[in-house]
């Protein structure tokens, strides 16, 4: 007993010790070639102090408290203070480490006085820039429209985290799209659902972000004032390279012979004469890199869950900006704000509205290595010699199609991520998924001087009409559906049943006022045959159906498939049978949801310990209440099988 | 699974309905701004306008709502009373700043100039640390003044605050409309010996020399400018910023019909009359 009371204390000791109360964990940024900025925030003062050295064990520079910007709450002072929704008590720590050696990676630890408030980690380091212009790899991540804080998302980051250990990479830095904290930018929501999400890549890897039209809602690019421009520290002098912008909404920096473009695509004017616009210009005429990689939020060429041919901003960035870009000799244009995967063949001068094939694609064939081979540019930077344009808006939201681009190769309704190597004269992109599978390949080669002419008849990609897509179908193969898709159910909303929170799953209830409908249930995601106006009203909705079950049923082999949006509680016959992402009690006292996208598939879920429950050779009944995370959400989905195996 | 807080995220015309449906259970000021906001990303304008109009009726000191329909309006009657509006009800120096600055465009937008610079300077006071935007406004309303020369001090003074590439780059181009050319030159020689693309720096350079009469110098840099400019403009769907220095280079060279070619492609685009001034100014000495 002592000597658990012993290690509890000790354990209590080293974690006051070592887990500092942060409420946000150490992050670098802007990093150059010889230097970069430690980030972090407290609830309150301390006395702060970065030491930093070459092993882990030898800490021997420091930045000392007078050489660290701490910026306050604006109640207590103005000067360089943060956003108002932090905590009044909010301190932001930001050291900046000079004098670095190019390409080194160095090991950092926080300090309040003497106090050592990170542990002596090795995963508290980083990876100083190459000089630029030097020949040297880079590989980076690019990743967008994922702020949910949710399972997705999560996924997505550790596919790739897992990806570089199997594969004994490190990411050199990534890249985020935009709408990394949805919905509206805030402080918390910063630290809800990007801070907390991606800490351990961030206390190591500098994310490069452009800001999204969710973080505008509280950020405005004109000012730089807001949550957004607290959590980044972006070039405005042309410290990492490329031309001072003086603002941190658009930015350029240098990697190696690589030269990255970071535009505002939400709330700036994206003229051609506007001050982004001239910046830009002014910024491609000068960089000498060989390779040039642009991104922002609105995508010119999408029909996911955005069409480009129809909303203003997407309309203007491709109108306006991308000949800029591409008479600047652009490589590699990332985007986000539509929800899918939309990668484009090899393309110049696509500046139509609306988007069409003729006479813009200079090479329609996949890209692929390991296929028809990769897309061919001449060496260094030259005018309109070809662009590839990636959509990667699915890093942890719904995903959505609405049409096809003609201008795309790969169209990928799959939660996942971007890793892009630019090594020797090729630039490799993989589209990484959450599972961790690589979707797409694509290369662009950079040798000698190829001239392209538009290909007369290019390959298209197959019509899509919205509807059309089938959701994906989970259960054991060649199974009988005893209650099938789209079947009529009973349904009740916006009021709880009478009775004890489980009488209503039994078979003798009286349902006689409920309404039938026909499965899925719910609203928001185009996937619901009956759609149900709760959103705003209520977050519970209870359907039943009697079923009729073989007198020769194995039992052991029944089982629910269900496409849902966010959790579920299942009843045969009255008893509970089970519940997904419902923590505790059921009905109007249900509680502890785990938010859950439905993507348009089923998920399977063996009913097991059911044999005395079921009536076989009779009418048997289903009842399941489906739960909503939150009462604003964006959608609801309900839509249940039931499958029995052979 | 999202808290639906924020526009955008969903199809837009997704969102439009599911923000009507709710407007039509409980209307408000928000609901209005955000439906308007969706019109405006698929450039319904007449709908963005008239949600926007319930907006203030709800709500008549939406700072957001206010601002969206002055911007929607353009320069007219009914913005200039919605700037008035709002600067009557601005909480803060920030807004008070904010409607002084739409007032200022306002006036610089419908000619009237001396109003315009007098707010400009007005609200400079208050930046000490330099706003581009108020800057660049500045600048334009000296330039609207034909005083060039004036418009090359702000500018220059916002680009040494700032280090904004931009500022500097407007502040040489006013400096050579003004006939200024010593210190501007150095950095023209700098950016066309270390450049990769020269052509907008060889026009300025030609630009110093005409001023000095040094004919054939001017001549020389703007042939190389052509050569290197020819190349990157795509005959069919061109940057039209490369269309505009194209044409500048032929008004300079005394090539007027190409000149005048280029101008009317600018013309039929969306580009504003200012982006082109000096090739329409180039042609008017002609």
């Amino acid at each position: 007993m002592k000597s658990l009371l012993f290690l509890f204390l000790s354990t209590l000791f080293v974690a006051a010790d070592t887990v500092p109360e942060f409420s946000r964990q150490a992050y670098v940024q802007m990093s150059t070639h010889d230097s970069i900025r430690v980030i972090w925030r407290t609830p309150g003062d301390m006395k702060p102090r970065v030491v930093y050295g070459h092993s882990v064990e030898d800490l021997t520079l420091t930045v000392p408290a007078g050489q660290i910007l701490t910026r306050l709450h604006p109640s207590l002072g103005e000067e360089n203070s943060i956003f108002k929704d932090a905590p009044v008590d909010t301190r932001q720590f930001e050291a900046t480490l000079t004098k670095l050696k190019p390409a080194s990676t160095y090991y950092y630890a926080i300090y309040d006085g003497e106090t050592r408030l990170t542990p002596a980690d090795k995963s508290y380091r980083f990876k100083t820039n190459p000089v630029p212009g030097s020949d040297t790899p880079v590989y980076f991540w690019v990743v967008g429209d994922s702020g949910t804080g949710g399972k997705a998302q999560a996924q997505v980051h550790e596919a790739m985290v897992k990806h570089n250990a199997d594969t004994k990479r490190e990411l050199d830095f990534y890249v985020h799209v935009g709408d990394m904290a949805y919905g509206s930018g805030t402080n918390k929501e910063f630290n809800d659902r990007f801070f907390k999400m991606y800490e351990p890549t961030l206390r190591n890897v500098v994310c490069w972000p452009s800001m999204g039209n969710h973080e505008g809602k509280t950020s405005k690019g004109a000012t730089g004032v807001g949550p957004y421009y607290d959590a980044y520290i972006c070039p405005t002098q042309g410290e990492a390279g490329g031309l001072a912008s003086g603002k941190e909404a658009f930015y350029s920096f240098d990697f190696g012979k690589v030269h990255f473009i970071c535009l505002d695509s939400h709330d700036l004017d994206r003229r051609p004469t506007g001050e982004m616009a001239q910046w830009l210009k002014a910024d491609l005429e000068k960089t000498q890199a060989e390779f040039l990689v642009a991104y922002f939020h609105h995508p010119p060429y999408t029909k996911g869950s955005h069409d480009s041919d129809r909303e203003g901003q997407l309309i203007e960035m491709r109108e306006h900006i991308m000949p800029i870009l591409e008479s600047g000799g652009v490589d590699l244009v990332f985007t986000g704000h539509s929800h899918i995967y939309e990668r484009s063949m090899l393309i110049d001068g696509a500046y139509h509205t609306p988007s069409i094939a003729k006479g813009v694609i200079l090479d329609d064939k996949d890209g692929d290595p390991n296929g028809d081979g990769p897309y061919k540019k001449s060496q260094g930077l030259n005018p309109n010699n070809g662009t590839v344009s990636v959509t990667t808006g699915h890093g942890g939201t719904t995903n959505r199609r609405s049409g096809t681009h003609p201008l795309m190769r790969r169209i990928i309704l799959d939660h996942g991520s971007c890793l892009i190597t630019i090594k020797g004269d090729t630039i490799k992109g993989e589209m990484l998924n959450s599972n961790g599978k690589i979707r797409d390949t694509f290369a662009i080669h950079k040798s000698g001087t190829v001239e392209h002419t538009p290909v007369i008849n290019p390959w298209q990609p197959k019509p899509y009409k919205p509807g059309q897509a089938k959701p994906k179908l989970a259960g054991p193969k060649n199974a009988t559906e005893l209650i099938a898709s789209n079947a009529k159910w009973a349904y009740l909303g916006g009021s709880h049943p009478a009775g004890d929170p489980t009488d209503w799953a039994a078979p003798d209830y009286d349902i006689s006022a409920w309404k039938t409908g026909k499965a899925g249930f719910g609203y928001g995601d185009n996937d619901d045959t009956s759609v149900i106006n709760m959103k705003g009203k209520f977050t519970t909705l209870y359907i039943r159906r009697e079923f009729d079950l073989p007198a020769n049923a194995n039992p052991n082999k029944l089982g629910l498939s269900v496409s849902y949006d966010d959790a579920f509680i299942a009843y045969l016959n009255g008893h509970e049978v089970h519940r997904q992402g419902v923590d505790k009690k059921q009905g109007a006292t249900a509680d502890g949801f785990t938010n859950h996208e439905a993507n348009n598939k089923f998920e399977y879920f063996p009913l097991k310990g059911i044999s005395k429950i079921l009536k076989p050779g009779q009418k048997n009944v289903l009842a399941i209440e489906g739960h909503n995370a939150n009462l604003t959400s964006s959608d609801f989905t309900l839509h249940p099988r039931l499958l029995l195996g052979k | 699974m999202l808290p639906a807080t924020a526009p955008g995220h969903n199809d837009v015309s997704e969102t439009i309905k599911a923000l009507s449906a709710q407007i039509k259970d409980a209307p408000n000021a928000g609901l209005y701004y955000q439906r308007a906001t969706e019109f405006r990303a698929i450039r319904e304008n007449k709908h963005a306008i008239e949600d926007l109009l319930s907006a203030l009726k709800l709500e008549p000191k939406n700072r957001l709502a206010t601002i969206a329909l002055i911007q929607l309006l353009g320069p007219t009657e009914r913005s200039l009373k919605l700037i008035k509006h709002y600067a009557d009800f601005a909480q803060d120096r920030e807004q008070q700043f904010e409607a002084s600055f739409l007032l200022a465009k306002y006036y610089l937008e419908t000619d009237m100039a001396p109003a315009a610079l007098s707010l400009c300077e007005g609200l400079q006071k208050l930046r000490p640390n330099r706003d581009p935007a108020l800057d660049l406004l500045h600048a334009k309303t000296h330039l609207r003044l034909n005083q060039p020369d004036k418009a090359s001090l702000v500018l220059k003074t916002a680009w040494q605050h700032t280090d904004s590439i931009v500022l500097r780059n407007n502040w040489i181009d006013t400096a050579l409309t003004a006939g200024l050319t010593r210190e501007v030159l150095p950095i023209i020689n700098e950016e066309i010996s270390s450049s990769r693309f020269r052509s907008s720096w060889l026009i300025r350079r030609a630009r110093a020399a005409f001023i000095h009469d040094d004919k054939e110098q001017a001549r020389s840099d703007l042939r190389a400018a052509l050569a290197e400019l020819t190349p990157r403009i795509r005959t069919d769907r061109p940057d039209l910023t490369l269309i505009a220095d194209r044409g500048l280079i032929h008004a300079l060279l005394g090539q007027t019909a190409e000149a005048r070619a280029d101008l009317a492609v600018l013309k039929k685009s969306t580009l504003s009359p200012s982006s082109y001034r000096l090739l329409t100014e180039a042609l008017a000495r002609d």
